[in-house]
């Protein structure tokens, strides 16, 4: 049961840097995670899809939809984006969250309804922030704002979630907050969730799809146990790291070895 | 931002406007009270009811309406472009329309009547829109910088021209190129006054029409666009209708500078920035406060007036230090 294909895609900037034939076939129910270095593309596939970047070539349809025939308002009901950062803009979290009901007002309709606000609410009460609603943004912490970003984009109701790299600047703590939380939604309400992942090891804990990138392409993609492995991050990453197996969820855990070791171990 | 404290605040600010209208109304060289009015409005034939219906309704009624109208712009613009330098004249069409009227001035196209003043002023100001449009719209997405650039540049490019033309043409046309650049709002032509009226309350209607674009917009353009907003059409569409609002405000009352600017910075103070609230807001602050500077125009020097652009330049700037001097405010537009 395809979901979300993405066929063939090119995209890129004008100064020259593209990501070229990237497909992708992801069930309904899906928890992808897109990996690779810095400046592999990662971020540029995410504009593609989100259509912030207009394709050169490829097709991507989402319940056999052509997403790039739909409205933008018609993709905000169906795709939501958490980008890596929010813009730091005096309103209160609340009303931050509220935002995320834009793609379901009337074009005359001035104030919340009831509605609106029971869906921000709910969002606020499950990603654990409704304490801070009536704090300004401004006033929040990183992880607190990326709750709030998060919150957000659920109040859209999308069947696809997609993030830029959710986790990397935040503290463990936050990490497995909204990585747990992503995964309870995923599962227990279909959620698909896209995520460009920098951390390896909350990748291959998480996700049960992984696309690894190199130079604007695919390299490997599959189930995070086929994509981790010592000679796949070698390879693309150029360091020296160690494939195990998480002793509690099975799943691959990588270790990075430091040079000294690297010599004393040959 | 409080809900309760701004259902407080637009009766409060409307209760201002009242009071000021009627010191407006009051105030000149025949003194008229309050309690005065009603007689004066049931006797149609007095010399009150002249002075008052001639001069200083019409009057009033501009000074509201111009001041919404810029604030209002100033505000709506300040929020496309994320910058809070942007304000109705940065975008050059105070130049162009400036420039249309010296022309005509210079020319001696302006002895056909004095409609050809505004006429030619709101022309100038079309010129300088399309001219920004293109340069700054056409070329795929929409560059701020260089539209800011672009409307800098054309202000630029035109008040030389102006100063070239005024070096070269007749003394006495000089007097009346800088009297229309003052600005005024000494409107005798009723229809103009209506017009400026009409104008002005339908774009405030028109803008209430995009206010879940604008909030949106707040969070980026391209959040903007995830939260299923077309940014780049809103930005196109709200640029032409500020454009136009701004050139029809020129061409009535000449270049009156710096309402659009402090007004719109003062309204977020004083009412956050969900613009469903600070969009009224900031056109009853403009109307408030243009009229305040009117009356105060009119007053200081009487029975001679001064330029209603000194006035607002010198209050607004001043008031505006004091406010961003307080280390307890915070100001950020995007």
């Amino acid at each position: 049961m395809s979901f979300f294909v993405v066929d063939n895609l090119s995209c890129g900037y004008k100064d020259g840097f593209m990501v070229n034939e990237i497909s992708l076939n992801l069930p309904k129910g899906a928890f992808a995670g897109i990996i690779g270095c810095n400046g592999s593309g990662k971020s540029t596939i995410l504009k593609g899809i989100t259509g912030e970047l207009s394709l050169l070539k490829g097709t991507i349809l989402m319940d056999d939809i052509d997403i790039l025939t739909l409205s933008v308002k018609e993709r905000s009901k169906r795709i939501a984006v958490v980008s890596q950062f929010i813009e730091k803009y005096p309103m209160t979290a609340e009303e931050y969250v509220l935002m995320g009901r834009t793609p379901f007002r009337k074009a005359f309709q001035f104030f919340d309804t009831p509605e609106d606000r029971e869906e921000a609410n709910y969002f606020l009460e499950l990603t654990g922030i409704s304490h801070l609603k009536s704090k300004l943004i401004t006033q929040l912490s990183g992880g607190e704002q990326q709750m709030v970003a998060l919150a957000c984009a659920l109040t859209q109701k999308p069947s696809l979630l997609l993030l830029d790299e959710p986790t990397s600047h935040l503290d463990i703590t936050y990490q497995s907050k909204i990585m747990n939380l992503l995964h309870r939604l995923n599962e227990k309400e279909g959620l698909t969730v896209i995520m460009i992942i920098h951390d390896l090891n909350l990748a291959g804990e998480y996700c049960n799809h992984l696309t690894l990138i190199k130079d604007g392409r695919i390299v490997i993609q599959g189930e995070p146990k086929d994509v981790i492995s010592s000679q796949n991050i070698n390879t693309v990453y150029n360091t020296s790291v160690y494939v195990a197996t998480n002793p509690i969820s099975g799943k691959p855990a990588i270790f990075q070895v430091s040079e000294k070791w690297l010599q004393i171990k040959n | 931002m409080n809900k309760n404290r701004l259902y407080f605040l637009i009766p409060l600010l409307i209760i201002i406007l009242s009071g000021a209208v009627l010191l407006s109304l009051g105030v000149g060289e025949m003194h008229l009270s309050i309690e005065m009015l009603p007689g004066i409005f049931a006797n149609k034939d007095s010399m009150e009811y002249g002075v008052l219906s001639q001069i200083r309704i019409p009057r009033t009624l501009l000074a509201i309406s111009i001041g919404g109208s810029l604030s209002l712009a100033g505000v709506i613009l300040q929020g496309i472009y994320h910058n809070p330098l942007v304000e109705p004249y940065t975008l050059g069409i105070s130049g162009g329309a400036s420039l249309g009227v010296t022309l005509v001035i210079v020319t001696g196209i302006n002895s056909l009547g004095m409609i050809t003043l505004p006429v030619s002023g709101f022309a100038g100001a079309l010129v300088t829109i399309f001219l920004v449009y293109f340069l700054g719209f056409r070329r795929g997405s929409v560059s701020i910088g260089r539209m800011l650039l672009t409307g800098v540049m054309i202000s630029f490019i035109s008040s030389s021209l102006i100063l070239f033309l005024m070096s070269v043409t007749e003394v006495e046309n000089i007097h009346g190129i800088v009297f229309w650049t003052m600005g005024s709002l000494n409107e005798s032509n009723s229809y103009m006054v209506n017009g400026m009226v009409a104008v002005s309350i339908i774009s405030l209607a028109i803008s209430y029409m995009f206010t879940t674009p604008l909030n949106a917009l707040r969070l980026g353009n391209n959040m903007a666009r995830h939260l299923g907003i077309n940014s780049q059409q809103v930005i196109t569409f709200l640029f032409i209708l500020t454009s136009l609002l701004t050139g029809t405000c020129i061409a009535v009352a000449g270049v009156i500078g710096f309402v659009g600017l402090i007004i719109p910075h003062i309204s977020r103070i004083i009412a956050g920035t969900d613009y469903r609230y600070l969009l009224i807001v900031s056109f009853l602050c403009g109307s408030i406060f243009l009229l305040l500077c009117d009356i105060l125009a009119r007053t200081i020097i009487f029975p001679n007036e001064l330029p209603i652009g000194v006035i607002t330049g010198i209050t607004g700037g001043i008031t505006f230090l004091i406010i961003v001097s307080q280390p307890k405010l915070k100001i950020k537009i995007n």
